[in-house]
């Protein structure tokens, strides 16, 4: 199927991908009491432990250092989450896979979807949190939504390629984990890219998570424009994922509802 | 220039099917698994289906006969592109609803009105769609207050029946149905019928499984005859259903 056909079936499909994304926001707190609340209360009161761990028990030597580790921590979880969830999206929904047609393609989008919402939503922490700190926020937070587009992007394409996988090998699932937690250490979340050895630099760059991570660092924790030719460079390389996650996928899924 | 004006009329043109399931003894999910599988090999090709090749006209309504086994759903699946065939293609022109198992994809924790929404998405219809025809879908149902309840609190019959008036509603061109009308009370299962004679007479496509020999008849102008993957015969409904019954006795 040519992809621009692919793409007006997807938009054919909006509403269901639309009602996904409802479902999957709606229903991850149904039953609890605050309900959607949950969304802001979880960063609010992750903020809450970190400014008082790293106040007063352990101290390091970055200035703010809960909010600097908040400014990444939440895109991070971002991530991890749609990775986590991601990788099951095919191989958790085999009831209906195996029962109605629908562009498959409509999965993984949902997932991505919903989790870049879910940031925006947390975002909002982020920002009352800068305020409140004394750190502030500067014009050029009007970046953010490009560099989580970007990361979109990013996820999108992995996450095409790893729920493709898992319905084959359902490993992937399972290996995710340790890689998310390896992949987080080597991301500046934690600690400043200054404090990584020069000689490591070249390598330690060529992870787009450590670039995209730096980009939210410069435009609210710097409060500096965002380091263009990088962001460019990872938007490049995210397409260049896509492309490779819809191929793979697009091969893989005639086989879905028989492998499942 | 005759072949040109038919193709307008086809609904579903299937050209020289070869359906093949792969069946495994003991299926690894597992990297391990495949690793020491490897070596022994413990999978085996059953071709479902042989060079299958009909062409459905807009307007027809076929049914699809045959012993357990012979294929039929597996036809209707690859019709509705749930899966899809290892040689030859399947072309749909229309809009495609199917019944080949009502209800999949209802979120049993949200209420009868929500899921018809969802369900009423997955074919391609948005809010703005659903709220003209809901009532009638709700009608049609008879479930009356319990719309608004969780669909797990439902009943294996209140929960066909609000598959089921959702796909006759959600004006497709085509529909597909798997042997459904074998659940539900005589009562919803004679009111299925009329509703089907109705869109019959709307000029929908249908193509119908069944082992119920009146239904059938009533309803189907031709009828293929489907024996261990291939077309044993393909005809008038009286003439097939007479030889199917005869190689049966």
């Amino acid at each position: 199927m040519k992809i621009v056909d692919k793409i007006k079936e997807i938009y054919h499909y909006r509403h269901m991908l639309k009602t996904l994304v409802k479902q999957d926001i709606n229903g991850r707190y149904k039953g609890s009491f605050f309900g959607f609340l949950w969304t802001l209360l979880n960063p609010l009161l992750m903020l809450f432990v970190y400014s008082l761990v790293f106040q007063f028990v352990f101290r390091t030597g970055i200035e703010h250092y809960s909010i600097y580790l908040f400014i990444c921590l939440m895109p991070w979880n971002a991530f991890a989450n749609t990775i986590a969830t991601g990788t099951v999206c095919v191989s958790n929904n085999a009831s209906i896979l195996k029962k109605v047609y629908f562009p498959r393609e409509i999965l993984p989008l949902a997932v991505v979807i919903s989790n870049t919402i879910q940031y925006f939503f947390s975002a909002v922490i982020i920002f009352i949190a800068l305020l409140v700190s004394g750190v502030g926020v500067s014009w050029v937070a009007i970046f953010l939504p490009l560099i989580v587009l970007i990361q979109a992007i990013f996820s999108l394409g992995l996450v095409m390629l790893l729920s493709a996988a898992n319905v084959y090998i359902r490993d992937v699932q399972y290996i995710m984990n340790p890689v998310m937690m390896i992949w987080m250490y080597a991301c500046p979340i934690l600690y400043s890219i200054s404090m990584v050895p020069e000689k490591f630099l070249g390598l330690y760059k060529l992870n787009p998570m450590t670039l995209i991570m730096m980009e939210y660092q410069n435009i609210l924790y710097n409060q500096t424009l965002p380091n263009f030719r990088n962001l460019g460079l990872v938007f490049l390389g995210s397409i260049a994922l896509l492309v490779i996650g819809y191929l793979v996928f697009n091969k893989l899924q005639r086989r879905f509802a028989e492998e499942v | 220039m005759a072949k040109k004006d038919n193709k307008k009329d086809i609904a579903i043109s299937v050209k020289n099917v070869t359906k093949e399931f792969t069946v495994y003894e003991d299926k690894a999910y597992f990297l391990k698994e495949r690793l020491s599988n490897l070596k022994r090999n413990k999978k085996s090709k059953h071709v479902v289906l042989k060079d299958i090749s009909c062409d459905i006209k807009r307007g027809e309504s076929v049914a699809l006969i045959g012993v357990n086994g012979s294929g039929k759903s597996t036809l209707l699946k690859l019709m509705n592109k749930i899966i899809y065939p290892e040689k030859g293609t399947i072309e749909i022109n229309g809009k495609l609803s199917s019944m080949i198992e009502l209800g999949a994809g209802f979120n049993t924790d949200f209420t009868g009105r929500e899921n018809i929404y969802f369900n009423a998405s997955m074919y391609g219809l948005g809010k703005k769609d659903v709220d003209p025809i809901i009532d009638k879908i709700i009608d049609f149902s008879e479930l009356g207050e319990f719309i608004d309840v969780p669909v797990r609190t439902y009943s294996s019959g209140m929960y066909m029946r609000l598959a089921f008036s959702i796909a006759v509603n959600v004006q497709a061109d085509i529909l597909l149905i798997d042997e459904i009308l074998a659940v539900g009370d005589a009562h919803f299962q004679d009111k299925c019928l009329n509703k089907m004679k109705e869109l019959k007479s709307q000029g929908k496509t249908m193509v119908f499984v069944s082992h119920s020999v009146p239904q059938v008849k009533s309803f189907c102008d031709r009828a293929i005859w489907i024996y261990n993957g291939v077309m044993k015969m393909d005809g008038d409904t009286d003439k097939v259903i007479e030889e199917y019954l005869k190689e049966q006795g």
